[in-house]
């Protein structure tokens, strides 16, 4: 089995954010802590993109790298996990993460910075499979239980892609191919306009005018 | 030959703490293989837990079932 992965298509994401909130759900994160978060470019302008970003579960991880206490270990799936008890909230592999996954909730009177907590890609944690002290750490183990992330699971028009590396990139790449680019994407005329859309098929009698479109 | 021995003894004694470190790159329990399952009711029904093959292939299917819409339009 190859690495297990993640990947959001930016031509697909609506930024409705079902897979934050079916992470928040699935996991019971606390507040002020959000394992995945949307994040758009360009928001408001024509043509804005929006994507998924959470743990990429990176092959070769600087969180993992920079870590004083060694509390990171990859599976043999290639995800990548953290043992809280280990943990010690220093934040090092907050500044060297590209994606911004790790995550401190405040804890206390004073808002001290708690252990770091990050997307497992529902794959618990080193307590034992589907235990309850796993649920309290780390969330619910999916993987375990024969399911995928409910993130992408959830997902409402299927741009994010969670599972093994090999079929995910298959899935994006037929998409592509069949989708085309541009003005060839299905529904490009009805969003954004076209001197096609609306018209009848060429040589069929046209049963009223046709409006002009912008 | 004590003196030698003493001195020796001395030396092990001292630079014990320079000794290599462990150099594995996990802590804690790592855990056992996620194809075990977790023996719950919330279990996806279609594999069999402890089989490994099993648990890879349901996760192949699931993945195409539930992603990819192009295997039912196409």
């Amino acid at each position: 089995m190859a690495r297990m992965k993640f990947v959001c298509d930016a031509e697909r994401c609506i930024e409705c954010n079902s897979c934050v909130t079916a992470c928040k759900n699935e996991h019971e994160v606390p507040w002020g802590v959000n394992r995945r978060r949307v994040v758009t470019l360009n928001d408001g302008v024509p043509g804005e993109k929006s994507i998924s970003v959470a743990c990429m579960h990176c092959s070769d991880a600087p969180c993992m790298a920079v870590c004083p206490v060694n509390c990171f270990y990859r599976t043999d799936e290639g995800v990548v996990l953290h043992n809280k008890d280990t943990c010690i909230g220093c934040g090092y592999c907050s500044y060297a993460c590209p994606f911004g996954a790790p995550q401190f909730p405040s804890e206390g009177n004073f808002g001290v910075r708690g252990k770091m907590d990050k997307c497992t890609f529902c794959a618990g944690g080193p307590e034992e499979h589907g235990s309850a002290a796993e649920f309290e750490k780390y969330g619910r183990n999916r993987l375990a239980e024969g399911k995928l992330p409910a993130c992408a699971e959830m997902c409402s028009t299927k741009a994010l892609l969670a599972g093994d590396g090999d079929v995910v990139a298959d899935i994006f790449r037929t998409r592509v191919v069949h989708r085309g680019k541009g003005a060839e994407v299905w529904g490009w005329g009805t969003a954004y306009g076209s001197q096609q859309a609306g018209q009848p098929p060429a040589g069929q009698p046209q049963s009223q005018p046709a409006k002009a479109k912008p | 030959m004590n003196a030698r021995l003493a001195l020796m003894a001395t030396a092990l004694l001292l630079l014990s703490a320079c000794s290599e470190p462990s150099q594995e790159l996990h802590s804690g329990n790592v855990g056992k293989p996620y194809y075990d399952g977790t023996g719950s009711n919330f279990m996806a029904a279609g594999w069999k837990p402890g089989d490994k093959n099993s648990w890879q292939q349901e996760m192949k299917t699931r993945t195409q079932r539930g992603q990819n819409e192009y295997t039912r339009v196409y």
